[in-house]
């Protein structure tokens, strides 16, 4: 690789990661104001104008707070668990494209980091893989409510993996390709959602699950586990699952608008450089979706999870891919 | 370049092999394996072919090791202390090393004799870079290997069936005392 091309690629990634933190620590403070105004409260608005400095706050609070390592803990594994839950789910941002492309100093910049044509499988093992974060914080606490949550979550991880593995598959076969690029140039005239509503459906449900969203968020229920897995943290390595938490939150929404809402193509004309501002729009209205689903829905209880990712789900999404099979034999 | 990555990883690959079986806390073991799963994963990257790379970090990484994690942790397993395999005693599991060991160096000097004789080195094929794609493997899991790989669907579904009875011959008493509806699903 010639020398501007290292630059470039070096400095997409630095833009990549502060986008993303960014992006998360202003999506705590939006999710509490949010949910405060559905519940008829202020929410915080003591830091700065409308407590808009309020993640700065929070920053320096759990930047400067010490970490605790319980006596009875497995020292190693307790201080690589957050660590483990945060990378992978900032690794997810390599692949994802955040816009078509603009033109910066003379030359074309793809608004993606890598374009690799298992992209979205990438994703998936991702995802797959911050699971060991979570239940190793779970194991390594020696604590008996962060052990049930750490085993609640990978149950739960692990059912509902499958089943959002599954749901994405009619998308791929519709375009013939894994990579997030092609699957989103496969619906500049209609979106994906009009062909695969029951695979769009399913996604989100499973994805929420996944990431441990309400209705989903069984590991850190309050009133039986204290606070799940992380119950034993504190400081910077509780911000790290907090963070983590919030860029898988991120990362999902913005597949689903990959996949399932067209991208960045909108149905009239626009110039490509506005190209991330409509990506960004639709990762808006998903993130907002959950917010307001996690104001409104209660929890389920453990076994109607169970036996709702198993039963219900799992048929149904092989069901969608067998019946766009059909389709897709039968139109050619 | 490529060669000190190659060789980073090799290093990587077989530090986390020997750290599995040195280990005597299973969860460091399992994770060690993970280790040495995902350096592989980097190697098939670096033999172009990027689909079976990320396949070996889903289904191996994240999922089969992830079930095993799971259940050292279920059955809450800490060090092994008594030094018990399959109640052999010292001596036989010695043996057993010996002879495993054995017959894995008899595999690899074969291996690289064959190589020597026939002057056939590990190199990758040519078109190796259009062979690694989802789309071309596809085709030849579902043309070329068609009967093998339903074969091995059909083995792997025997093993499946083969779990469910040994759990449900073990599991008649314990169904009251794990609960029910979530265990059986």
């Amino acid at each position: 690789m010639s020398l501007d091309l290292w630059i470039e690629v070096i400095l997409k990634c630095v833009v990549v990661f502060f986008i993303v933190l960014t992006i998360v620590a202003y999506l705590v403070l939006v999710e509490r104001k949010v949910l405060a105004a559905m519940q008829s409260r202020v929410g915080p608005n003591r830091v700065g104008p409308q407590g808009l400095l309020q993640p700065a706050a929070d920053a320096v609070k759990l930047m400067t707070k010490e970490t605790v390592v319980p006596e009875e803990a497995d020292r190693n594994l307790f201080l690589m668990a957050p660590v483990v839950s945060l990378v992978p789910a900032l690794l997810a941002y390599s692949v994802i494209p955040l816009g078509s492309h603009i033109n910066l100093f003379g030359r074309e910049i793809q608004l993606h980091v890598t374009d690799i044509n298992v992209a979205l499988l990438f994703i998936l093992a991702m995802s797959s893989i911050g699971v060991y974060g979570i239940f190793l914080g779970g194991w390594s606490s020696n604590n008996k409510y962060a052990l049930m949550g750490g085993i609640r979550s990978s149950a739960q991880m692990i059912s509902y993996e499958l089943s959002m593995g599954m749901s994405v598959i009619g998308v791929i076969m519709l375009a013939g390709s894994f990579s997030l690029v092609d699957i989103v140039n496969a619906q500049s005239s209609i979106p994906f959602v009009v062909y695969q509503p029951v695979g769009f459906v399913l996604f989100w449900i499973a994805a929420m699950a996944e990431i441990n969203r309400t209705p989903f968020d069984l590991p850190e229920a309050e009133p039986e586990l204290v606070a799940g897995y992380h119950t034993e943290y504190s400081g910077m390595r509780f911000a790290m699952y907090f963070l983590g938490e919030y860029a898988n939150l991120v990362t999902v929404c913005t597949i689903g608008a990959l996949l399932f809402l067209g991208g960045w193509h909108v149905p009239w004309p626009a110039p490509t450089w506005m190209s991330p501002l409509w990506l960004a729009l639709k990762v808006a209205a998903l993130i907002f979706f959950a917010i307001w689903t996690r104001g409104t829905l209660p929890r389920f209880r453990f076994d109607q999870l169970m036996a709702f990712g198993w039963k219900v789900l799992l048929p149904v999404a092989l069901l969608n891919i067998f019946v766009t099979a059909l389709v897709m034999v039968l139109v050619d | 370049m490529a060669l000190v990555a190659f060789l980073l990883l090799s290093l990587v690959a077989i530090a986390g092999a020997l750290l599995v079986v040195m280990n005597r806390s299973p969860i460091y073991s399992a994770l060690s394996l993970v280790g040495v799963f995902a350096a592989t994963a980097v190697l098939y990257l670096m033999l172009s072919a990027p689909f079976l790379a990320v396949l070996q970090i889903l289904v191996y990484a994240g999922a089969i090791m992830v079930l095993f994690v799971f259940v050292i942790m279920l059955l809450s397993l800490r060090e092994d202390e008594s030094g018990e395999l399959f109640g052999l005693p010292t001596g036989m599991r010695r043996l057993t090393a010996v002879v495993l060991s054995g017959l894995l160096l008899a595999q690899f000097a074969f291996l690289g004799g064959t190589m020597v004789v026939t002057g056939k080195t590990g190199t990758p094929p040519a078109d190796g870079e259009a062979l690694g794609t989802a789309v071309a493997l596809g085709e030849r899991l579902y043309q070329a290997y068609l009967v093998p790989f339903q074969m091995v669907g059909i083995l792997l579904l025997v093993a499946i069936v083969g779990a469910v009875a040994i759990t449900r011959r073990h599991g008649r008493g314990l169904e009251g005392h794990m609960g029910g509806e979530e265990e059986q699903a």
